[in-house]
């Protein structure tokens, strides 16, 4: 067959997609290479899928890769010819980036078309129309300020992304640096990966950088990343994150790793409302009202002072309203930390034009190989449904079968096993059915952390856990996101969310952490068999794989003689 | 104003005149302007002044009009009568038969004909199509470039007419004419004639275009934008004159070739799908419902772009093409009653079939064909299924053994796994071995159908091309879609292709066939249940497709394992063990844990039931029922406290009367 070179790794596919061979031997130059503009979107065992899409060959032009340069790097490690289309299309996408420029002169803020054609076609959009304000050429249309935001998003729905050189406001000054000792006492310094990530976002503060999201996968340490964003900057800061839990983490890793002191460091939440040179807030709190149809009253936090750099902790859960704020303050520098770019609602390309291009990127599949992630091994354990509960469940509805499976009463049976196979490893237990937790914990002796629990409880019991004196805790939703519970290595999963990708990323990500001793996580999933609930699993299972986790399924009975 | 009846010599002698013309005003001329009344000023416009200039046109005395120069008005006349002919814009039947009728009296044409019957209508139909067979032909002109004196003129000169080959010099005018016209094979303008002919005297020149317009030798025209006088031979015949002798096609070397027997596969799917979900039928005209139609189309896989323009294979005449063969080989049947939910059901024998490894599927639907030569009577709606596609392509069924022959033969005749250009091949047998053309000189009654028309009284070129296409039709409708030849693309795109094994074997040139070669270790089984082929292997496609749900072709992700369709599979017939042994056949003893897991479980959790009709006994009580089974004994079961099944048609009527004694009176709903 003409044209076939085994030893190369791609396919590339007609809808965009990329086959990556991982056997083959040119598969880790061909990876370094794709990641700089396709998205990764599935990694199971043996090959990976990648996919161009607009948006990552915009990032990559934002990054200065070029059409040509992807096109050769497509040829050179394909397996068959590049279907000719896709690379007329990745010549396409490519060619509008950078059509359209935002600048800043003595005229204001100004939109910059490239060439008339496209500046007439701009001006006609029904989208982008209403937003201009002034023709002043041919290529040039002068835009108000508190619009930068929203132009960025509308050039973006209508495939003419624009080059933001508009510059930033410079924001209040703030002299830290990061500790080479921490609080705690210990050697503190940022890795390789994490210092690359905060040079490329702060490009040595021109302005093509100091806006864009870092991508990392969980437990690879991005707020490191922040805070050194943060002292490459020197100014003023507000973190969005997404619960008082993690509000307080980040400033514990503030004041632990930087030279802030305790009055520069403030916490705005429900609780407390202090302002401070950094300030850490929630999104529940900058989106909360009184009733509907009234204002957002937090969100005056964003002008309470002059920020140097706002940093959107776990950007791809940015609720609208908060993107629609975000719209406004395109004028500060602004920094998305996640472990994926993918969204739930597809508001990628809102991302894309509100927050930044994506700056750094790192597969975790590196960071696990470098030790820097712990590998983590996924195990389904599958119950059966006790007799009393078979005819219940069958005559059910959906919803109701669900969390009948779910509640399976057996299911303690395989937490006792599973637990004692693991003795010494700290545990998670993580449920969705806060009844179902109590009832698993109240004979094995544990602490339950619910949405119901105070703060003040919540924080003690994840110190404690920290350091050792609980082993184990079950928690229920809210302790997926954004809390550092480094020290985990097993979780025990008994009841899911129907499925949802981010819930499993986030849920895996709790564990991954890097472990001082054998650096081996587990994750567990105990689902009742021949269920929906097994079917729901069957998802989540696919999902892990194609994480490239590596995924085994046993029985119950099998629990006893099954090696992790 | 009829051809013949023109003085060319004269004609192209005043030709300078019109040429002088702008191009629309000769457009005006032919289109506008009566040769007998008068154009007013206001309708001649622009180009009243250079018709004027011309001398063609003269003012009307009072200068409000203009009238042709009477001078000029036979030559008017021909060139509106050139400007009607479309035969070379549109060469067809009709439109031969249309100049025809215009320039030939009915003797004329009768005396042509040469078939000896009477001729009664000024327009026969039948005698002018049987004239078309003989004059638009190449053999036509050839014979006439062959003759040697004007005596060849004789069997075609009507009835007391005066011949039109007066003299060999016009003969041989005529002869040189057409020997000029051959080469280049499209129509020349006039006024080049006297220079392309330097050594004839524009007298001979005139008669020889009139004896040749008269024998239907050339026709008249008027050329391009310019509306310029011409004449040409019929466009088939000139083609074929001027074309070199074909020669046998040559290896060429193909870009991204195409080999898969995907009617196999599209047979499996649509099998598949019916022994989960039956498709169902309309009533009015058994086909199916468009919703299970869209089903079907949405599980076949897909085909290179290229590959479905050039065979025109999408998904809908893929479907259709699935759908006969698996009722030809009985695989599927039509269940259900006109009123009632008519459906398509798979039979014991497709169930059979699709337990067979891949080569045995398509092996079955070879030794088909290899067997079927004989056009049987469908059913409405479907097309028979039988080694030569289009069997009904000539009209006279008993010679299909004559045509499936000949076919053999020619593609025997290629080389196995040689690729060839399809125009090469089809230029160089298209008037080889044509068994048409022998079926026609047995039965010259017959017709055959050419470009999707039947045509009764074909000429040799038209056989020649019911040929082309009858070769072109086993190409696509067998070879390509049964995995019999590969398909390509040379460097400048022309379609080429290679007969593979099973081509051999269903030309019954081979005893056997290996279904393509195996690609080792180059298919992988994901964690997450896709299988990935990192290399094209039809067999495994073939294979794995029987299992899982396709979503891609020839490399890449091509299939994925899922739940429905292994519970398909499971409906179809085919263990779990059956479906692992595939899987590691192919893509090695280490399958992910978890996916074997699945798949087992899967296959275990399949269930089928059977739904039957039961006669029912409903008792108001537990007590009544048991006196109803004292009475009955084994004819009844109890199904519940105070139901019964009765297990014969009817209940007897000696059983009856035992239970009306007893008080038991049974009333049938």
């Amino acid at each position: 067959m003409t044209g076939y070179h085994t030893d190369n790794p791609l396919i590339v596919q007609g809808d965009h997609t990329i086959l990556v061979e991982v056997a083959s031997p040119r598969y880790t130059d061909a990876r370094d290479q794709l990641v700089r503009f396709a998205e990764l979107v599935k990694a199971p065992e043996h090959v990976h899928t990648y996919r161009v899409t607009p948006l990552s060959v915009w990032n990559a032009c934002a990054a200065g890769v070029s059409a040509a340069e992807i096109i050769a790097a497509l040829q050179e490690f394909s397996k068959y010819p590049v279907p000719a289309h896709v690379a007329v299309e990745i010549r396409d996408f490519a060619s509008r980036y950078g059509r359209m420029r935002l600048l800043r002169d003595e005229r204001g803020l100004i939109l910059q078309a490239n060439d008339s054609p496209l500046a007439e076609e701009v001006s006609r959009s029904k989208h982008v129309a209403p937003l201009l304000q002034e023709r002043l050429s041919a290529l040039e249309f002068r835009v108000a300020p508190a619009a930068r935001g929203e132009i960025k998003q509308a050039l973006v729905k209508i495939g003419f992304p624009a080059e933001d050189v508009a510059g930033y406001t410079t924001g209040e000054a703030l002299s830290f640096s990061l500790r080479d000792t921490t609080l705690g006492g210990e050697s503190f310094g940022l890795r390789p990966y994490q210092q690359d990530a905060a040079d490329a976002f702060h490009a040595s503060g021109s302005d093509r950088g100091g806006s864009g999201v870092i991508a990392l996968p969980c437990g690879a340490g991005k707020t490191i990343v922040g805070m050194a964003c943060m002292a490459a900057l020197q100014s003023s800061t507000l973190i969005l994150t997404t619960s008082v839990t993690a509000v307080r983490q980040w400033m514990r890793e503030l004041l632990d790793k930087t030279t802030l002191l305790d009055y520069q460091v403030g916490e705005y939440s429900g609780l407390v409302k202090d302002v401070q040179p950094v300030t850490v807030s929630t999104y529940q709190i900058m989106t909360w009202r009184g009733r509907t149809d009234s204002d957002f009253p937090h969100l005056a936090l964003f002008d309470r002072r002059n920020w140097g750099l706002i940093i959107y902790d776990e950007v791809h859960l940015l609720p609208a309203p908060i993107f629609r704020i975000t719209a406004g303050l395109q004028a500060r520098r602004r920094l998305g930390l996640t472990a994926t770019l993918v969204r739930e609602d597809g508001r990628e390309d809102d991302v894309f034009a509100l927050i930044g291009p994506k700056k750094a990127d790192v597969p975790w599949k590196v960071l696990e190989n470098q030790g820097w992630i712990a590998t983590a091994n996924c195990t389904e354990v599958r119950l059966p449904m006790p007799e009393e509960l078979r005819m219940p469940y069958a005559v059910a509805d959906a919803r109701a079968k669900f969390r009948i499976a779910s509640e399976n009463p057996l299911k303690i049976v395989s937490v006792r096993e599973i637990l004692a196979r693991h003795p010494d490893e700290p545990a998670l237990l993580i449920g969705m059915y806060l009844d179902q937790l109590k009832a698993l914990a109240e004979p094995l002796g544990l602490p339950v952390i619910t949405g119901a629990t105070p703060q003040y409880t919540r924080d003690k019991l994840y110190a404690d856990f920290r350091e050792g004196r609980i082993r184990v805790l079950a928690v229920s939703k809210v302790a997926n996101f954004a809390v550092d519970l480094p020290e985990a290595s097993l979780a025990i999963q008994v009841s899911g969310t129907f499925g949802s990708r981010q819930e499993e990323a986030q849920r895996l990500g709790r564990i991954l952490r890097p472990k001082a001793a054998r650096n081996q996580a587990h994750f567990y999933t105990v689902v009742s068999r021949d269920t929906v609930e097994q079917d729901f699993a069957l998802k989540r299972q696919l999902f892990l794989c194609e994480q490239g986790y590596a995924y085994s399924i046993v029985d119950g009975e099998e629990l006893a003689f099954h090696s992790p | 104003m009829k051809i013949l009846e023109i003085d060319w010599q004269a004609f192209l002698q005043v030709l300078e005149y019109y040429r002088r013309l702008p191009y629309g005003a000769r457009r005006f001329l032919v289109e506008k302007v009566s040769p007998s009344q008068a154009a007013p000023n206001a309708a001649m416009d622009q180009w009243r002044e250079p018709l004027l200039e011309s001398g063609i046109m003269i003012a009307g005395p009072q200068g409000k009009n203009a009238q042709v120069d009477r001078r000029f008005q036979s030559f008017v006349r021909v060139i509106r009568a050139m400007g009607r002919n479309r035969i070379f814009r549109v060469p067809t039947r009709e439109s031969f038969h249309v100049f025809v009728s215009e320039h030939f009296e009915g003797p004329e044409i009768t005396a042509f004909s040469g078939v000896g019957h009477q001729y009664y209508y000024y327009r026969d139909y039948a005698a002018v199509q049987g004239l078309f067979s003989r004059v638009c032909a190449a053999a036509w002109v050839k014979g006439f470039l062959e003759a040697e004196d004007p005596h060849w003129e004789t069997p075609y000169q009507a009835a007391g007419s005066s011949p039109y080959f007066s003299s060999a010099a016009v003969l041989h005018a005529a002869q040189a004419l057409i020997q000029k016209l051959v080469p280049g094979a499209v129509p020349v303008p006039l006024a080049q004639l006297p220079g392309m002919c330097p050594e004839l005297r524009l007298d001979v020149l005139g008669a020889a275009m009139r004896a040749g317009f008269r024998y239907l030798l050339f026709y008249p025209c008027l050329l391009g934008e310019g509306l310029e006088p011409g004449l040409g031979l019929w466009p088939a015949a000139a083609r074929k004159l001027s074309t070199e002798i074909p020669r046998p096609p040559e290896p060429v070397t193909v870009s991204h070739p195409f080999h898969s027997p995907f009617l196999v596969d599209d047979m499996t799917a649509v099998l598949s799908a019916c022994a989960v979900a039956p498709p169902r039928l309309r009533v009015n005209d058994e086909a199916i419902f468009e919703a299970d139609q869209r089903n079907l189309e949405a599980g076949v896989g897909t085909l290179p772009e290229w590959i479905e323009k050039a065979f025109h294979f999408n998904p809908a005449n893929r479907i259709a093409i699935a759908l006969d063969f698996l009722r030809h080989h009985q695989f599927l049947e039509q269940k259900g009653r006109r009123e009632r939910a008519m459906h398509m059901e798979i039979t014991e024998l497709g169930t059979d079939w699709l337990r067979l490894g891949g080569k045995e599927r398509l092996k079955a639907v070879l030794d088909g064909l290899r067997s079927q030569l004989k056009d049987r009577s469908s059913p409405v709606g479907y097309q028979s299924v039988s080694l030569v596609p289009n069997a009904g392509r000539m009209s006279l069924g008993r010679h299909v053994e004559q045509v499936a022959s000949a076919l053999r033969r020619v593609f025997k005749g290629i080389e196995a796994g040689v690729f060839v250009r399809l125009r090469d091949f089809l230029a160089y047998h298209r008037d080889r071995d044509n068994p048409f053309a022998t079926i026609h000189r047995d039965e010259p009654y017959g017709s055959v159908v050419v470009a999707g028309r039947s045509v009764s009284q074909p000429s040799s070129d038209e056989l020649d091309e019911a040929w082309e296409e009858q070769l072109a039709d086993f190409l696509q409708l067998r070879l390509v879609p049964l995995g019999g030849a590969k398909a390509g693309a040379d460097g400048d795109g022309a379609i080429c292709f290679a007969l593979t094994d099973a081509g051999k074997y269903l030309l019954d040139a081979a005893d056997d066939f290996q279904l393509g070669q195996e690609s080792q270790g180059r298919i992988v089984l994901q964690p997450n249940c896709d299988v990935v082929f990192l290399a094209p292997s039809a067999k495994a496609e073939s294979e794995i497709a029987r299992f899982s749900e396709r979503l891609g072709r020839h490399v890449g992700t091509l299939f994925k394992v899922t739940k429905p369709s292994i519970l398909a599979a499971a409906a179809s017939g085919l263990k779990a063990q059956q479906v692992l042994n595939t899987l590691r056949e192919y893509c090695g003893a280490d399958l992910p844990a978890n996916v074997e897991r699945e798949i087992v479980g899967w296959f275990g959790q399949f269930r089928r039931v059977t739904m039957v009709p039961a006669m029912l006994i409903h008792c108001p009580d537990a007590e009544t029922a048991t006196r109803v089974i004292s009475a009955a004994g084994g004819r009844v079961t109890r199904l519940t406290d105070t139901t019964l099944e009765w297990h014969e048609q009817k209940p007897q009527p000696a059983l009856l009367k035992k239970l009306r004694e007893m008080g038991i009176f049974l009333r049938e709903r």
